[in-house]
């Protein structure tokens, strides 16, 4: 049991810690103390971020009547919570631009994750969930895991796929097979180490198979069905292989309105591009 | 109830279910009946799509075409749909997709109430047209 968790503990360690903006950021967010305008002039010392923030109001996202032109006007439509994850989708793709795979690119791997995001998000929203941003963020760093597999480990992760493909197995249980760890447990180790919310870290841990005993499983749920429902649009892809459902996914999930699955896929169709726009480095310079 | 894109909308469809903005205010209720206001309502809110009274989709589609796709999409699939209904249900959705990107969509039904009144008009234009040249 120690040697493989070591494994598991090394790569999470290997991981280089968020950039110093984005580590104040969350601090700030997190301090009960904070105010618009302590966060605001975080935000405003990174102009690439600012620019960012600003594309994302005036985006199809949320559909404002108006034009939104500065760094607090975009907190205060968007809210706190839309910040974190940008800055955490725009500081992940900083961080992992290299990655290298043959059987998937960093391109269809972000329209993946992004998709996943919308798609969440527009689901938690009609099912009346509280703080539907976190489901956005969820979607968004769902399969973050695969990334720092894809970084460190490259040749093994081609192997979890092709095992997967071939004996038709979850990727979840074939990277168990070759790292004895999965990408959603090495995911949530780093999340953990990089202090997100212990909702955020349970939801990407059980995004393959949502545990009915976890508090958190009709959140999990939420991004699982969003990932299943993305997947299968084949909008984007982050190379896992056959789409595994979770054997048990709860029938009332649509209210029996099993129509809503085609409109919530209509919605994602068409925001994506202009989402996917926005959070796609092309600024990797930084 | 059938699912139809906002730009597909006619007078006089009725609306299946509640209208949702996104912040999941209520736009329009169930049971509304569509006119060019609301139609103009749902563009101003960015509504995609709603569901309106009439036939599913799967039902005016071909059905061997649906078969096609679902048999295809099954096969990137690692589940037991006899008992997973959502993930089918997902299944479905994506075939029925598929399906209407491949065949040009269906005229839009007409409303005429009346069908008499368009045929009675068409002779009209024939008329007083010739004798006046040369």
């Amino acid at each position: 049991m120690s040697a493989p968790q070591n494994t598991l503990d090394q790569l999470a360690s290997s991981v280089p810690s968020l950039p110093s903006i984005v580590q104040e950021l969350q601090k700030e967010l997190d301090n009960i103390n904070s105010t618009p305008q302590s966060i605001e002039a975080i935000v405003e010392k990174d102009t690439s971020l600012s620019v960012r923030l600003l594309k994302l109001a005036n985006s199809v996202f949320y559909g404002f009547s108006f034009k939104v032109n500065t760094v607090s006007q975009a907190l205060m439509m968007i809210g706190l919570s839309e910040l974190r994850s940008l800055v955490l989708a725009t500081s992940m793709t900083r961080v992992f631009a290299g990655m290298s795979s043959s059987l998937v690119t960093m391109e269809s791997f972000w329209r993946h994750s992004v998709a996943c995001g919308i798609c969440a998000r527009q689901l938690a929203i009609r099912r009346r969930e509280v703080n539907a941003e976190q489901f956005f963020t969820a979607g968004i760093i769902h399969d973050f895991g695969r990334l720092v597999l894809f970084k460190n480990l490259p040749d093994k992760s081609d192997e979890a796929i092709k095992l997967a493909i071939k004996d038709n197995i979850p990727i979840t249980v074939a990277e168990t097979k070759i790292f004895s760890f999965n990408h959603a447990d090495l995911a949530a180790r780093i999340l953990k180490n990089w202090k997100f919310p212990e909702s955020l870290c349970e939801i990407i841990t059980m995004h393959h198979s949502p545990s009915p005993s976890s508090r958190y499983y009709k959140q999990g749920m939420i991004v699982h069905v969003a990932d299943v429902i993305v997947d299968c649009m084949e909008i984007g892809s982050t190379a896992e292989g056959n789409i595994s459902p979770a054997e048990v996914m709860p029938t009332d999930f649509f209210q029996n309105d099993f129509s809503l699955i085609g409109a919530l896929m209509d919605e994602v169709e068409s925001m994506t591009d202009e989402v996917v726009s926005i959070f796609t480095p092309n600024d990797s310079k930084t | 109830m059938k699912r139809i894109k906002v730009g597909q909308l006619t007078d006089g469809m009725v609306v299946a279910e509640n209208v949702l903005g996104k912040n999941a205010e209520l736009l329009i209720p169930r049971g509304a009946e569509i006119t060019q206001n609301s139609i103009r309502l749902l563009e101003t809110w960015e509504v995609i799509s709603i569901a309106v009274e009439g036939s599913p989709d799967e039902e005016n589609l071909p059905p061997e075409l649906l078969e096609q796709e679902m048999t295809q999409l099954k096969k990137r699939f690692n589940c037991d749909f006899e008992k997973n209904t959502l993930a089918h249900e997902i299944l479905k959705a994506t075939a029925i997709r598929k399906v209407k990107a491949k065949i040009p969509p269906p005229p839009p039904v007409e409303e005429n109430t009346n069908p008499l009144a368009e045929t009675a008009e068409q002779p009209k234009d024939e008329t007083p047209a010739t004798e006046s040249n040369s």
